[in-house]
């Protein structure tokens, strides 16, 4: 069983990680809708998702929240915004979808266009 | 609507985040005997008037802009009634709020708890700014504390993805 004793070896870990990354300089910012709305409809999954992805290839990514993002209907939603700012919102967001979007978008700079607010 | 315990308590976090917490204690602790479950939320955010409190149990009431309803606090109330429990809701403003429920354990209609690791590790990767409390209770006892956790820490961040994951494993293999 996990005890506050070994968080120290992976607090090692993380900071060898945070050293080689640039801060505040990441490749690109993912911000999943965690309202009421969201939640209800999966975005818990979703968020793991990106979370596990990120952590598992080390990408240069930060994964944020927010809260509802207006249009309950196509939740679980997700905004993914490059450097220059320039955001993709994809909808309808399961984990299967994620493992996607971090192969092609997060890793590889292609946005996956079927699943985008734009295909509605 | 929400599965699972965990979802409501990472929905009605979120209240709390957005009125400007700085701690939030979450307890939940079952007992068997009495066959009951207490889920208490407390926080130090701006608090509710009376009027306030009164209408956030409306769905159709919400402080948001982006949408005019809000369901996190009528879902949760609405739990308690339909499991044999009890819903209580106080608020002051510039002092905090607490929402208290209990269910009966064995009714049919009272949900499981879920992912309570995970509710936690999102609460915390939402703002990690804010000092988190974990009281869980169920025959031992185990008390999670964000200050604790980034003692630890030192200068790496609580929010990194690898401590986050970390984190809701050892939440939820130390409430089993």
């Amino acid at each position: 069983m996990k005890s506050l004793a070994d968080l120290q070896k992976i607090r090692e870990q993380a900071q060898k990680r945070v050293n080689m990354r640039e801060v505040g300089n990441e490749d690109y910012r993912v911000v999943v809708g965690m309202g009421t709305c969201g939640i209800a409809a999966g975005a818990r999954v979703v968020l793991n998702a990106f979370m596990e992805g990120v952590n598992h290839d080390h990408l240069n990514v930060i994964v944020t929240q927010t809260g509802c993002m207006g249009s309950c209907t196509l939740e679980p939603m997700v905004d993914i915004y490059d450097k220059e700012g320039r955001k993709t919102t994809y909808i309808k967001m399961d984990a299967e979808k994620v493992a996607q979007v971090v192969e092609s978008h997060l890793k590889n700079g292609r946005t996956l266009e079927m699943y985008t607010v734009n295909q509605r | 609507m929400m599965q699972d315990l965990a979802m409501h308590i990472l929905d009605l976090g979120q209240n709390s985040i957005r009125a400007n917490a700085k701690n939030i204690e979450i307890c939940l602790w079952i007992d068997d005997e009495k066959d009951c479950i207490t889920f208490r939320l407390v926080d130090d955010g701006i608090g509710m008037d009376e009027d306030m409190q009164k209408r956030v149990l409306d769905p159709f009431f919400s402080t948001r802009t982006t949408r005019k309803i809000g369901l996190g606090i009528p879902f949760i109330k609405e739990l308690a009634e339909l499991c044999n429990g009890s819903f209580l809701l106080q608020s002051e403003v510039g002092k905090g709020t607490t929402l208290e429920i209990t269910l009966q354990k064995s009714c049919w209609d009272t949900p499981p708890l879920g992912d309570v690791g995970e509710a936690m590790m999102m609460l915390i990767q939402a703002d990690g700014t804010i000092e988190y409390v974990l009281d869980y209770r169920h025959h031992g006892e185990f008390i999670m504390k964000t200050t604790e956790i980034k003692e630890i820490l030192g200068d790496v961040n609580i929010q990194e993805p690898s401590i986050l994951l970390w984190l809701k494993e050892y939440i939820n293999e130390n409430i089993k």
